[in-house]
């Protein structure tokens, strides 16, 4: 089921009202039930890799626990079934086309080993978390769940089951096993935060898909034609997933429960390492925790290091699919890691975080970031170079007033998302503050809000509706 | 004295626990009241700002005026193919062209039921031109920028585009989304909304204002359909909508019953034209999908048994990719000579 559905609203509104009806453990246990129906909403097979991969690890982590001296066979046990389900289903095709192209290059005669493989959507996502949780136990950050109903709901948590964010046990567990209260403020906030999601996805995201998709169906585009198509990815995509996050989070609130934030004004970075605590926030810290550290993280000598960063950043590029795009951007960021890391050893501190340099360090890295899009958005490599070598000497006059006429367009149904973003150069406890000095305002500067974004949505909302982007992941 | 400070204690706490109900009251009537004025500020605000388009009968004495032998309904495949001039020199009779660009079927019944039929012509016959599912995709073109289109080719009441359509169906979705729209008439406005914003943003284009007609060129070029890569060409090229392996003659799924069933109240002889795609293989084939034949074939054999004419031009080999402008349309150029072609071979039905 997506979000953006009448099926969804009519599910959720059902949900909610009969939720809080129930006691705390039948609540648990309608949530399981709402889960699975929402995720085997169109495939119910769906279901089948989803309940193996929380059987095994409810079981792994149980085991962990009780056999202590076996713990490292047992964790990779359940290592070996949940990234092998992942690579079945995600890699197995980009493993076994390479495959055949390095033996036919070789001049090996090799028969057609791909598969035709459907992917249940969500796989990436709940199997980091159910990872996640086995790891945490085995190290002993965790306790072992008891309640296997418990565990269910942790793994298969509609909210963010399909894209996240991807929770920690210490987070989302604890909030699972106590009994949950609603709060009548939280909820106003969370209906704002749902209705954001809303008009981010269907006004803003799916109105610049268009142009995006038009730039990127031209065999030849000119120089600015294409950047401004990249531009309106580079929009789209964070409308798009920022959206489904904050559809999530606040569904999530109205059941009582906090999911962790995913996104902070993500384009306000000021180098790579900022954009990564800034975008897709449980993925980043979820490499951070689970790959960089345990390779040895920074504390390793410089060359470990920068192998750890590029090792790290492959892996986060290999996780949002398979295909070389993915990887070739995960490398990207790696080496601008590694560019910004030492340039920051040589460069003093009082010069790089002066504020005359606030403006150039962004302006340079949101540049770094659109490339980046560029190499996410085009799959296929032979483009992907001609994209690259394009010379914007050779474009003409009439191509640079296109490519103005569609930066304009992206940037005006856009406007909602950069306001927002300018807001995110207040201080953090700005907002906070200001409802508590002055309700009354903030109150009706909610209600106009709310206003705005349904009036939006209502008359803006996009001709064509796409599914979630990262839903493919 | 401990008996007091118990009881204080005790006051105290209900205090605090009324004092926390009241807090929790006015932040539910809180939002309630968010709600409340989310959802009914924009019912209230713009209630009259979108109302239907009036209905533009402008051929309607057009149709009795030129009283012609042949009327053609279509979209731009039938404007970018007949040449009415050639047409009525080759064949020495008088021809009526409703082409609207952007149509599909729907807008065709209006066409035909309200300016045709209402117009008391009585051609010979009334040719309406088609591609592949049309007939089974009624809800093609009926939304958002189409809206206007629609409304203005309709009468006020139009219970046969309200069955078709769904409107009024019993499905719940179909009730939602037709009460959403009365009680939100600002929804019927997107088209409008977001052409304006498009506009604003040409507007704000260095040069615009300086050469209208040249940057809006300039935009239509840069997209042009020869400029697209050869893997999205083809994927826009496949057969759209519904993929039904045969055609459904229930009332209720398409505008095609409707029109056999007026065009025989009214001694009407309709004839369906379906034209040929932009050819996608080299030897001037247009390749679809395989089960667009078996399609076709029940689409062909239920209009004949109604009496319609029906003639195919997919697989006509004189028809070639040269002829071809952007996309299924046919080049300027081509014109006349499709139009002799087509005469040719309809022969004896247009004399």
């Amino acid at each position: 089921m997506i979000f953006h559905s009448f099926d969804f609203l009519v599910f959720f509104a059902l949900v909610l009202v009969l939720y809080w009806r129930l006691p705390h453990r039948s609540q648990n246990l309608f949530l399981i039930g709402s889960s699975w129906f929402f995720y085997g909403y169109v495939h119910w097979w769906f279901l089948a890799p989803l309940a193996f991969t929380a059987g095994m690890d409810y079981l792994v982590a149980r085991g962990i626990e009780r056999w202590p001296k076996h713990k490292t066979p047992l964790l990779c046990l359940s290592l070996c079934a949940s990234l092998g389900l992942l690579g079945f289903f995600k890699y197995y095709n980009f493993f076994a086309d390479n495959f055949s192209v390095a033996f036919r290059s070789l001049g090996l005669e090799v028969s057609d080993l791909t598969l035709q493989i459907f992917l249940p959507v969500g796989i990436s996502f709940y199997t980091f978390q159910s990872i996640g949780y086995v790891v945490d136990v085995h190290r002993g950050k965790a306790r072992a769940v008891r309640s296997f109903s418990d565990y269910l709901l942790y793994s298969a948590f509609f909210p963010q089951l399909v894209a996240g964010p991807i929770e920690r046990s210490t987070h989302l567990l604890p909030q699972i096993q106590q009994a949950r209260h609603l709060d009548w403020d939280g909820a106003r906030g969370a209906v704002l935060l749902i209705l954001w999601g809303f008009f981010k996805k269907l006004v803003i995201a799916d109105n610049v898909a268009v142009t995006a998709n038009r730039v990127f169906a031209l065999e030849q585009p000119a120089f600015p034609v294409l950047w401004a198509g990249v531009f309106a990815f580079a929009v789209q995509i964070f409308a798009d997933f920022s959206a489904y996050t904050d559809i999530a989070r606040g569904s999530a609130r109205l059941l009582g429960f906090d999911l962790m934030e995913n996104f902070r004004h993500p384009y306000l970075a000021r180098s790579p390492q900022e954009f990564w605590q800034r975008w897709h926030i449980s993925l980043s810290t979820w490499f951070r925790d689970y790959v960089y550290i345990p390779l040895g993280g920074s504390r390793a000598g410089p060359g470990r290091v920068v192998f750890n960063l590029l090792f790290t950043f492959l892996l986060s590029g290999l996780w949002h699919g398979a295909s070389w795009n993915y990887v070739l951007w995960g490398l990207w960021y790696g080496v601008l890691v590694v560019i910004y890391r030492a340039a920051s050893a040589v460069v003093p501190k009082r010069v790089s975080e002066s504020r005359w340099l606030a403006f150039p360090r962004w302006l340079l890295m949101f540049t770094l970031i659109l490339i980046g899009w560029l190499l996410f958005r085009e799959t296929q490599t032979a483009q992907l170079v001609r994209y690259l070598t394009l010379d914007p000497f050779a474009a003409k006059g009439s191509d640079w007033t296109v490519g103005g006429y569609l930066f304009n367009s992206v940037l005006l149904i856009s406007l909602p998302i950069w306001i927002h973003h300018l807001a995110g150069c207040l201080p953090a406890a700005t907002w906070p503050r200001i409802e508590t000095a002055r309700p009354l305002p903030a109150y009706v500067a909610q209600v106009i809000a709310g206003v705005a974004m349904f009036t939006g949505i209502l008359v803006l909302r996009s001709r064509v509706t796409s599914d979630f982007i990262y839903f493919q992941f | 004295m401990g008996g007091e400070a118990k009881a204080g204690g005790l006051d105290t706490k209900l205090d605090n626990r009324s004092a926390t109900d009241g807090a929790r009251g006015s932040a539910r009537a809180r939002l309630i009241l968010l709600v409340l004025v989310v959802l009914l500020a924009p019912a209230a605000l713009f209630r009259s700002a979108f109302s239907k388009t009036p209905f533009d009968g402008s051929n309607v004495p057009k149709l009795r005026a030129e009283a012609p032998d042949f009327v053609f309904i279509g979209d731009s495949m039938l404007e970018s193919r007949l040449d009415e001039a050639v047409f009525e020199r080759l064949t020495g009779r008088r021809a009526f062209v409703i082409a609207e660009n952007g149509s599909a079927s729907a807008r065709w019944w209006l066409a035909f039921k309200n300016q045709v039929v209402a117009a008391g012509v009585r051609p010979q016959r009334v040719f309406l031109f088609f591609r592949d599912r049309q007939w089974s995709w009624p809800e093609y073109r009926t939304g958002s920028q189409y809206r206007e289109s629609l409304e203005a080719a309709a009468q006020a009441t139009e219970p046969e585009l309200d069955q078709v359509l769904g409107r009024s169906r019993s499905g719940v979705r179909a009730r939602v989304d037709a009460a959403l729209d009365r009680v939100y008439p600002i929804r019927l406005g997107q088209a409008e909304a977001l052409e304006r914003l498009d506009e604003r943003a040409l507007h704000w284009t260095p040069g615009f204002r300086q050469a209208k007609s040249q940057t809006r060129k300039a935009i239509e070029a840069s997209f042009d359909i020869k400029r697209l890569r050869k893997d999205v060409g083809t994927e826009m090229a496949t057969d759209d909508g519904p993929q039904s392996r045969a055609f459904d003659p229930d009332p209720a799924e398409s505008f095609l019953p409707h029109l056999a069933d007026v065009a025989r109240q009214h001694n009407l002889q309709l004839c369906l034209v379906r034209v040929k795609r932009r050819p996608n293989r080299p030897d001037n084939v247009r390749y679809d999908r395989a089960d667009l034949e078996p399609y076709v074939t029940s689409l062909r054999e239920w209009t004949l048994a109604q009496g319609i004419g029906f003639h195919d031009f997919t697989r006509d080999p004189v028809i070639t990719l040269s002829m071809y402008a952007d996309g299924d349309h046919i080049a300027a150029e081509a014109r006349a000579e499709w139009t002799r072609h087509f005469v040719e071979v309809m022969g004896t039905s247009l004399r």
